[in-house]
């Protein structure tokens, strides 16, 4: 019975993004003992004093007294933090009315209502959002988002003005994710922002956000999207009680949610997508994904994710699809490449060198000569040197760059080969690797793992090991999930008509279904066919 | 306890073919020696002298013959005896040091003492061992096999893989035969009469050592017992149907001093036994496409009367190259190096079987007939020279 309810209270849904703090279904349950300590009373300085100790006194908390100027008796005070109000919002749409506006004077006396507080809300403030409150936790909360709260003696509840004004970065192109073709815009750090961004790029009523504030001590807003009528509702249910099941005392990056809800958190493979650009979360939304966007990152989550969209990228739509085509085969080929090349290198040159050409076999044992590590050494080596250069690269700051990109490209590279620690075609094997894994970002640590083991493999059994590695790795990959959808899929389990948007890149006009493996039921995406002349 | 024997069974798949899967060897290529030219003399007291070409890989080892030209050598020549070919090899090893690596073997040569002998019992290791590759070329010289691995390579930086070039475009002249261990054993199964090999020799022309193909050599069973030359060779060629392109010479017609050129674009050989009255009957039909590649004569050749003509030599050119390898066959060396036997054993099984323990007297007796059948298909690109 209590497992029912529990689980009818998981599907209930969530409050929709951009509101204001509201009751408690989204606020992680409260421990304090007695109820009536969380309600204001009538009298304010009770109530300032209430709100004080709440605040511990903090100094940015502002407690602004003042006179209510057409009531003059009456006491208020505005409380709110400083910093993260907007100061010219608050006089011009708050203090002023309150404190000088003589017509609403005569209004108020013309009225002769009693209900100060209903006044104020219905006649004098002219703020864009007004909501009255009598919790002191949401009270507390609003003011720790921004908003200010008005309280008036003689009345036991709030009024809660919106009057939020923090600096965000501008809207800008991400460093990731960068695009030839297609919009230059990126998330940034407010969740706000990033949600118009999405609303913008998709202007239907079917465009549902809903809202959850997660983590015991920061009460970061997580908002998750989707696209009611395209997406399965069992998906939605599912990533609602996934999120709902998080208990921890703080979110500061999309990347804690990511690991607190993914299917397979001991693979190295990724289950969850994230993108930077509204426009690929737009995509993601149109073809039944759902996104999960965190405040304070410009990262969003995706999911659904499955391992073809490590090979796609939202120019491959832009574009015209011929290009596309060859690019998919060439990410592809680097994958390879990322994956196999070190460990064929090893495998090839210590088990079988019969596999070579004699005259590029030649050329190697030449280059070999005298170097005093087996080949595995030689690669693990190099390896690690390259990944510390990585490691440097994004660590150390803009200016050195240059020094140590001298250091790393020119110095180790050359001089590692002149000092006979490592021969030239293990430079050129590392170098073409590491090249070809940042083709595919998305599988950042997945590829260098997977290749170590491939490696590992290749050390003990040549060719034969990394078949065995890779007959491993594949296992493990068909039998993954992302929130119940087949990591490979569409390759395993197979489906043709999703392969037009995986081993090829179908012209727009013929991607008319949405990945089956998502949306089965409901895959049309529209009827459109292959444009022409009109014929006469 | 699903889950348990699914783990059973999935570490049952990746260990057993660890078990069954043969030799585990692992060597860095710096421990191996890259053997590109195997050579198989007569050594002193009746054993084997085995020698390697072995590619150099470092500027520190020690360099001999056989290098490109220039100063810079690149490759090695070592050898070593033993009783049998595999003694060798492992007592070459005392002097090396490194693994001698076989499998980019290109060819192995076999001198003319070895070839004398019978051949058969120096391949025996080479098609028994895994290490070898059953396509490298086997080739029978003259004089010492050894001398050839101190060749000159003239092109290429390995002489060992100008050898592999030469071999693999004998056919642009049809004047050699290029047989690798595949081939030859197939010649020499199932008590075969006999074989035809490649000869390779020094350049006689060039006082630097530098390699020629030339001509071929002739096995009774597994014994060398004389040398075919070029246009011989080209003779056996055309009756088994390996003649792929090359060029026939013979005089112009109307001007004997000069000559014409035939390139051949396509060639079709065959053995036709037959038996009548007891005797053995053997028509060899040989269909040629070939085009007038040169001619040194004025002549206008251009006109079909002409081009009849020109046909007509040609038939009797290649019919005078396949007359003399029969010949020889039949009188000179009286084996049947030509596969007539097998020819008759697919056709006539039954007489064959009565037969074939006498078919070396029979061999010789045989009548043979040679058609050829000869289609100009083009004249180049000018009509009558200039």
């Amino acid at each position: 019975m209590l497992k029912r309810l529990r689980k009818l209270r998981k599907l209930k849904k969530l409050p929709a993004c951009g509101q204001p703090e509201t009751e408690n279904a989204s606020r992680p349950p409260s421990n304090e003992p007695e109820a009536e300590m969380n309600l204001l009373t009538s009298l304010l300085t009770t109530n300032l004093t209430v709100l004080k100790e709440r605040f511990q006194n903090s100094v940015d908390i502002v407690f602004r007294e003042f006179k209510v100027g057409f009531d003059p008796n009456k006491s208020a005070a505005l409380i709110y933090i400083d910093g993260l109000v907007n100061p010219e919002s608050i006089n011009a749409t708050i203090l002023k009315p309150l404190m000088f506006d003589h017509e609403r004077e005569e209004l108020w006396k013309e009225l002769n209502q009693h209900d100060l507080l209903s006044f104020i809300r219905d006649y004098a403030v002219p703020n864009n959002r007004v909501q009255e409150f009598s919790q002191l936790q949401d009270i507390t909360d609003n003011i720790l988002r921004g908003n200010s709260a008005l309280l008036l003696d003689g009345f036991n509840s709030a009024l809660i003005f919106d009057s939020i004004g923090f600096d965000s970065r501008v809207i800008q192109e991400p460093a990731t994710e960068s695009v030839v073709r297609g919009p230059r815009e990126g998330f940034n750090e407010s969740l706000g922002t990033n949600l118009s961004l999405l609303r913008r790029k998709i202007i239907n009523e079917n465009l549902i956000l809903e809202q959850l504030n997660l983590g015991t001590r920061t009460r970061t807003k997580v908002c998750f999207a989707y696209l009611n009528g395209v997406v399965n509702e069992k998906l939605v249910n599912e990533v609602r009680a996934r999120l709902q099941r998080i208990d921890v005392d703080g979110i500061l990056e999309s990347g804690y949610i990511e690991q607190l809800i993914e299917d397979a958190p001991v693979s190295i493979f990724p289950t969850v997508g994230n993108t930077e650009k509204p426009d690929i979360l737009a995509a993601k939304l149109l073809e039944g994904r759902i996104g999960i966007l965190v405040d304070g990152t410009p990262i969003a989550l995706t999911v659904p994710y499955i391992l073809v969209e490590a090979l796609q990228s939202s120019e491959d739509y832009y574009a015209r699809p011929y290009y596309v085509t060859i690019v998919r085969w060439i990410r592809i080929a680097s994958l390879m490449f990322a994956l196999f090349l070190p460990a064929i290198y090893i495998a090839i040159q210590s088990f079988h060198p019969d596999l070579i050409p004699t005259p590029l076999l030649v050329s190697m044992a030449k280059a070999r000569e005298g170097i005093p590590f087996p080949a595995y050494v030689e690669v693990f080596l190099m390896g690690m040197i390259f990944e510390i250069l990585r490691e440097a690269g994004i660590r150390m700051p803009r200016p050195i760059g240059q020094a140590v990109s001298i250091v790393g490209g020119l110095v180790i590279g050359e001089a590692a080969s002149k000092a006979n620690l490592v021969s030239d075609t293990v430079i050129i094997f590392v170098a073409l690797t590491g090249i070809a894994s940042f083709v595919i970002p998305s599988l950042g640590d997945a590829i260098p793992l997977s290749r170590l083991f491939l490696m590992t493999w290749a050390t003990f059994l040549g060719i034969f090991g990394i078949l065995m590695g890779s007959i491993i790795l594949l296992i493990h990959l068909v039998k993954l999930r992302s929130f119940g959808v087949p990591y490979m899929a569409p390759l395993a389990p197979g489906n043709l008509n999703d392969l037009q948007d995986v081993l090829i890149k179908a012209p727009t006009w013929a991607l008319n279904t949405r990945p089956r493996i998502l949306a089965a039921w409901n895959s049309i995406r529209g009827r459109s066919s292959r444009p022409s002349p009109k014929k006469k | 306890m699903r889950k348990g024997k699914r783990v059973i069974y999935t570490l049952l798949i990746l260990v057993i073919p660890l078990l069954i899967s043969g030799c585990w060897d692992r060597k860095e290529l710096e421990g191996r020696a890259i053997v590109t030219l195997i050579a198989i003399d007569k050594g002193e007291n009746n054993q084997i002298k085995f020698s390697v070409q072995i590619a150099r890989t470092s500027d520190s080892q020690a360099s001999s013959n056989g290098g490109s030209s220039g100063g810079e050598k690149s490759s090695i020549i070592m050898s070593g005896t033993g009783d049998t070919v595999f003694d060798a090899i492992r007592n070459l090893i005392l002097k090396a040091g490194r693994k001698l690596y076989y499998p980019h073997n290109t060819a192995i040569i076999l001198g003319n003492d070895i070839a004398r002998e019978g051949i058969l019992p120096e391949l025996d290791l080479f098609n028994r061992d895994a290490e070898m590759r059953p396509l490298t070329w086997i080739l029978v010289t003259p004089g010492q096999a050894a001398d050839i691995l101190e060749a000159q390579s003239t092109l290429e930086s390995l002489s060992a893989k100008q050898l592999d070039m030469m071999l693999t475009d004998f056919g642009a002249s049809s004047k050699t035969v290029a047989t690798n261990l595949l081939d030859t054993m197939k010649q020499l199964a199932y008590d075969s009469p006999g074989a035809v090999l490649s000869n390779i020799e020094l350049d006689p022309s060039n006082p630097k050592k530098t390699l020629l193909l030339n001509g071929a050599a002739v096995f009774r069973r597994d014994k060398l017992i004389g040398r075919l030359d070029p246009l011989e060779t080209r003779g056996y060629l055309w009756v088994k149907d390996k003649v792929n392109a090359g060029i026939i010479t013979f005089p112009c017609p109307g001007e004997e001093t000069k000559k014409i050129s035939m390139e051949i674009k396509k060639a079709k050989g065959k053995i036709e036994p037959d038996i009548s009255e007891g005797k053995f009957n053997f028509t060899i039909t040989v269909n040629v496409v070939s085009r007038l590649a040169e001619q040194e004569c004025l002549t206008d050749l251009g006109n079909p009367e002409e081009l009849m003509k020109l046909k007509k030599s040609q038939n009797e050119v290649i019919e005078k190259e396949i007359r003399n390898i029969v010949d020889k066959a039949q009188d000179k060396y009286g084996t049947d190096i030509l596969g007539f036997g097998t020819e008759l054993s697919r056709k006539f099984p039954q007489e064959w079987q009565k037969i074939k323990d006498n078919w070396t007297e029979e061999f010789p007796k045989a009548e043979v007939n040679i058609v050829v059948n000869s289609k100009i298909s083009d004249i180049g690109l000018v009509k009558k020279p200039l």
